[in-house]
């Protein structure tokens, strides 16, 4: 199925801009082609590379439409967490998340979109317009979070994007802990089985949803196995953000296998002796040498450990990760809905009939989630301030993507709750680009030197 | 081994000494919070409701009784009964309680076969916890009305007359003994009907809904009546809950506690927001809400101050994929309660 909607009659002027879109296109898939190669090949030459890593760079390697082809399912893609993976996979449908972290992508779709807007919904609109060829999608899951998503359908029209598959909508209620939000919700998860039904032609019934449940329970597991890496500084963010990303490019049960390996490999490094993080860089730059990001592994302990919250980063756009890291600065916890928040928690099920295992799914990824769209933010907060009592992080460090108003306000919500308890807060404002960095990196060690 | 697999084990013992400890010699005593039936030929230990209800021995006592020795005796149950409700708080229903087992395996059955649990709405459910008060007014109020001559006498122990624990429990055995009607005059014949009915509604009550008798339950309102002094219980940070409702989702109680609001007022600060005791009236103490909590520290279970289980993303992880890390897990990294 087309991504680009078809041009109308080949008319000579009309031709010529066809030609000249095309080789924008071209230019465009090739530069996010090499920004994603570069990406990967700088992780390779970390000095905290382990083998087991190669599994999740691979997948990262590939184009999206021939990686999710070698999966050998149907593929049901959805924007964002709130749509529930196990009843997709219990459809027998593949589910896979849309994406956008490329920088060269936003140039393609930015003509035709709002100057201030989503850079990643930007990124993701660009990323399907650089492709002649989208992948074969059974269907497209849209859980209404944000008023982006909402046009999205819209917002594809305008850069000339046929959708690729038919479009659900799914309208998640704001306000939680209410009864009749939850019931609206389940509504919703209702008419996303009768969908996924219809697209799939397969009709479910509770052995295949407590399969499907089982299988993300296993993967939870793996996740949070890793997550405890992470506390223990063992597993450096950058990794753990490689790991999330190729999360959707195979079948769950092969990313929980690789998971689980790097679990064994990294688990039992033993921390090395304190050095100075930032030397490396400074000793590369002066060299005018590239060494990529530092080894962090044997400084770890040194490093000051922070909480990295807010909007989501996506592969290959790890800008803000390399900048905490040659700041000085260690994330041990963070609550991105594309690394640590990547599975919304195990489903714990009393009652085992359809009605009772669709109940669980859709509670728990309503009121589990901690996505700004919600009215209440203390569960947001309570996430940050339940850990500060542990010697885990000293600091705060809050990611807004320009254009992202959810993640602004929130930031806004939750800065004086943090400050109020005496935990350092920084708000860092940004956007794909490059140009930056510098002023990022700045503020960021400045940050580091109040902790 | 997990706390869900302790419990199991504990449940499987205690029903094996309280219906069948008799026949064995063992006796555990007419002080026991739990439904310990006493018509259950060669039980292993009493209700205390059932001595409770006693005109020798509980509320039925008259003052030639209660200044005499057993008097002293009947003092003497009541203190141990509220030393085992200290000793181990609501546990007592979802640790030992004979028909509580009864009720879980009946669950288990709806759930094997698929069948979808029953919903009560919440003014239902408000209406139906209601009626274990009513259970337990009549429980404690007819062997006074007797005592004062304002009762027919045919009603002491009027409780059991009609508890559905009577019937059924002793039918597991392959006593049919109470499955009659009993004709002898329309106070016992009365009863023997509510009887029947109380016991059959049970029985299908159970079946749809998970515990449905301890909802209920005269003996939840009695050990109720002790809980400051519980020296087990359950206790919730609201400062630390995420909302996920995983724990209100497993609780047999349907207990809406579980997920509290946080005061505005306290700012989201820790130090302001104090734990809620989830140990309620009509909590089982079964502890399922703590071991799906994946929240580290949102949920701790107590034994007077020492934490003896925190929850924690690690734990909940594994106890719901269904490996055991009980020991792994017993000081988790929320210890703050």
């Amino acid at each position: 199925m087309d991504w680009v909607g078809k041009s109308g009659s080949p008319s000579a002027p009309h031709a010529e801009a066809g030609a000249r879109a095309s080789a924008r296109r071209e230019k465009i898939a090739s530069q996010m082609a090499q920004d994603a190669a570069g990406e990967i090949a700088r992780l390779r030459a970390r000095a905290d590379f382990v083998e087991q890593y190669s599994y999740f760079l691979d997948l990262l390697a590939d184009r999206p439409d021939k990686r999710l082809a070698a999966i050998g399912k149907p593929v049901a893609a959805f924007l964002c967490q709130v749509a529930p993976l196990e009843l997709i996979e219990a459809h027998g449908l593949h589910p896979f998340r849309l994406m956008g972290g490329h920088q060269a992508a936003e140039r393609l779709s930015s003509p035709s979109l709002p100057a201030v807007m989503c850079p990643m919904l930007r990124s993701l609109l660009g990323s399907m317009m650089s492709l002649d060829q989208g992948p074969e999608l059974a269907g497209l899951i849209m859980p209404t979070m944000c008023d982006w998503t909402v046009k999205f359908g819209s917002l594809s029209e305008l850069c000339g994007l046929k959708l690729p598959a038919k479009l659900h909508l799914m309208d998640p209620p704001r306000v939680k802990n209410s009864p009749q939000t939850s019931d609206r919700w389940l509504k919703e998860t209702w008419r996303l089985n009768d969908f996924l039904t219809a697209i799939s032609g397969r009709k479910i019934g509770p052995k295949e949803l407590s399969k499907a449940i089982r299988v993300y329970r296993q993967a939870f597991m793996a996740l949070s196995d890793l997550i405890d890496l992470k506390r223990q500084s063992k597993l450096p963010q950058i990794w753990f953000t490689v790991i999330t990303a190729a999360f959707y490019l195979d079948q769950v049960q092969n990313w929980t296998q690789a998971a689980r390996a790097v679990w064994l490999a990294v688990g039992d490094q033993a921390l090395v002796g304190p050095g100075s993080v930032q030397t490396d860089f400074k000793n590369a730059s002066a060299a005018g040498v590239n060494l990529g990001p530092p080894d962090l592994s044997g400084r770890r302990n040194q490093a000051k450990k922070v909480f990295l919250a807010g909007s989501p980063i996506f592969f290959p756009n790890f800008k803000t990760l390399l900048l905490v890291e040659q700041a000085g600065l260690e994330t041990v916890i963070d609550d991105f809905c594309s690394s640590e928040r990547l599975l919304p928690g195990p489903v714990a099920v009393s009652d085992e009939s359809f009605y009772g295992l669709m109940t669980a799914l859709s509670q728990r990824y309503q009121l589990g989630c901690l996505c700004p769209t919600f009215a209440d933010h203390y569960q947001v907060v309570n996430n940050i301030t339940n850990l500060f009592d542990h010697p885990l992080f000293q600091g705060v460090i809050f990611h807004v993507l320009k254009g992202c108003h959810l993640f602004d306000l929130k930031s806004l919500a939750v800065e004086p709750n943090v400050k109020g308890l005496g935990i350092k807060f920084l708000r860092l404002e940004t956007d794909y680009s490059r140009e930056d960095r510098d002023t990022l990196l700045t503020r960021l060690e400045a940050f580091a030197g109040t902790l | 081994m997990s706390i869900r697999t302790f419990r199991f084990l504990s449940q499987h013992v205690f029903f094996l000494i309280l219906t069948f400890g008799g026949r064995l010699g063992v006796s555990l005593g007419p002080s026991l919070p739990c439904l310990s039936c006493p018509y259950v030929v060669g039980c292993g230990g009493i209700c205390y409701l059932r001595f409770l209800q006693s005109p020798m021995g509980g509320l039925g006592m008259n003052w030639a009784v209660l200044s005499s020795g057993r008097g002293l005796a009947a003092l003497a149950a009541l203190g141990l009964f509220i030393a085992l409700v200290a000793l181990l708080g609501q546990s007592w229903c979802g640790w030992t309680c004979p028909f509580g087992l009864v009720q879980d395996y009946a669950a288990r059955l709806r759930n094997k076969l698929r069948i979808r649990e029953a919903i009560f709405t919440e003014r239902t459910m408000a209406f139906i916890k209601t009626l274990k008060y009513v259970c337990f007014g009549y429980l404690v109020s007819t062997p006074v009305l007797i005592t004062l001559g304002a009762a027919h006498p045919d009603l002491s122990l009027p409780y059991c007359a009609i508890c559905p624990v009577k019937l059924i429990m002793p039918l597991l055995t392959g006593d049919t003994t109470y499955l009659n009607l009993d004709f002898t005059n329309p106070v016992l014949l009365t009863t023997s009907v509510v009887l029947m009915i109380f016991s059959g509604l049970v029985l299908v009550g159970m079946f749809f809904k998970t515990r449905f008798f301890c909802l209920l339950c005269p003996m939840s309102v009695l050990i109720g009546l002790f809980r400051p002094l519980y020296l087990l219980r359950v206790l919730k940070r609201p400062q630390a809950c995420l909302g996920c409702g995983n724990c209100r989702r497993v609780c047999p109680a349907d207990i809406d506690k579980t997920t509290p609001a946080i005061d505005p007022g306290s700012n989201c600060n820790p130090a302001l927001v104090k734990p809620v005791t989830l140990s309620t009236s009509g909590c089982q103490g079964c502890f399922n809400c703590a071991q799906c909590c994946a929240t580290d520290g949102s949920l701790a279970i107590k034994y007077g101050p020492w934490a003896i289980f925190n929850s924690s993303r690690r734990y909940a992880a594994r106890f719901l994929k269904g490996r055991t890390a009980f020991f792994k897990a017993l000081k988790g990294p929320g210890d703050r309660l």
